[in-house]
């Protein structure tokens, strides 16, 4: 079969492949697979050859040790995005999307790379389309504990995985949920939930849960431990970078401000300044779930 | 001088904030806190070629201040502005 149907974070995607080998590089898909019937809100096709040429790029996101993407529009109004597992490397595939970015096509260029593309594709598409539809994809290790969810942001580096392996290691009846790439759903009865996804960064982490989000963990390096609540634009300020958007579309940066807000008055949130070690795990456990 | 080009100006949590969201701000990784006053000349002066002056008459026009205050409390504005990166010359 080479169309399949997945469920994230309670949306229903479609992704339709013409190699159907391809299947076998996607693994971290089968665990969101779905029967269902429902319209997916994204349906993106595997295309041999895309039906527009490539763009002059509006943007070229290029930070040293991601993804290389460039995002550029048609003259048809569609989205048009390249990229690279690194910028040092050759383009991988690219994409074509409708203005409102449900539904997409794309190109494997390299297909050494074609797991990435393809995951990187729908990554990249899921939070364009659901940032208008109450979810944050955001760049986060998340644990939980006694059915609900802490969530560890940082930049790159600062030991986000560290920390959630500490929690593991020294706080009884924990789990990981996902270690780079979990999705916040603000749903319409204002109840927050954090969801697993099919992207997890280096940790081999899809699952297909959902939790109440318990609280938020911004974390940053220092010579010893200290955690400080946040609260009000210190709290948005604090979700802010760590979400995947594209913020010159005024749509997706309405949709993300109003999401990041509701967030940030619902659920705790702190700055822990720390050492990775287990006391530093025992402090953002106690300031969490006490 | 003016506002660069990309900063939008929000209500978040019943106060005033600018998020640098345009095409050229992408990298800009930074919210500022505006009060009242300060997002009301925000408003006014966005998209325009302004001075230290029209901030001032615009202030006047609004509030019961001397020209003296307006014009300080202008400067002092447009000093932090461009501290934070939001004006260009």
């Amino acid at each position: 079969m080479a169309r399949k149907t997945f469920d994230i974070a309670g949306y229903t995607v479609s992704l339709d492949l013409a190699e159907e080998a391809l299947w076998k590089k996607l693994l971290n898909m089968v665990p969101f697979e779905t029967e269902s019937s429902e319209k997916p809100v994204l349906e993106v096709v595997q295309t041999t050859q895309l039906k527009e040429e490539e763009p002059e790029p509006l943007l070229v996101s290029d930070d040293e040790g991601f993804p290389k993407i460039t995002v550029g529009k048609t003259p048809c109004g569609n989205w048009f995005f390249t990229m690279a597992s690194l910028g040092t490397r050759p383009t991988s595939g690219r994409c074509v999307c409708s203005e409102d970015f449900s539904r997409a096509e794309f190109q494997i260029l390299d297909a050494s790379q074609a797991g990435f593309t393809v995951n990187n594709v729908m990554m990249l598409l899921y939070a364009l389309r659901t940032s208008t539809l109450g979810c944050l994809e955001v760049h986060a290790s998340v644990i939980m504990k006694e059915g609900k969810a802490v969530a560890f942001l940082g930049k790159s580096g600062t030991g986000k995985s560290t920390h959630s392996r500490l929690w593991l290691e020294n706080i009884p009846k924990t789990e990981l949920l996902n270690d780079d790439n979990p999705i916040i759903r603000i749903h319409p009865d204002g109840k927050v939930l954090i969801y697993g996804s099919p992207w997890s960064g280096k940790t081999p982490c899809y699952k297909k849960v959902s939790v109440p989000l318990a609280g938020v963990v911004r974390l940053s390096q220092a010579p010893f431990n200290k955690i400080t609540r946040l609260s009000g634009i210190q709290a948005y300020a604090c979700l802010f970078p760590s979400v995947s958007a594209y913020r010159p579309e005024r749509k997706v940066a309405d949709g993300i401000h109003d999401s990041i807000e509701k967030v940030a008055a619902a659920v705790p949130f702190f700055h822990l300044e720390c050492l990775p070690d287990a006391e530093a795990a025992q402090l953002s456990f106690r300031s969490v779930y006490e | 001088m003016k506002i660069k080009k990309g900063f939008v100006l929000r209500q978040l949590l019943g106060e005033h904030v600018v998020t640098g969201e345009g095409l050229e701000r992408v990298n800009f990784n930074k919210i500022i806190s505006l009060n009242s006053t300060a997002a009301y000349l925000f408003e006014q002066v966005k998209d325009k070629d302004f001075d230290i002056r029209m901030m001032a008459d615009l202030l006047l026009e609004k509030y019961e201040v001397t020209e003296e205050t307006a014009l300080a409390d202008s400067q002092k504005l447009a000093d932090s502005w461009r501290e934070a990166g939001l004006l260009e010359e």
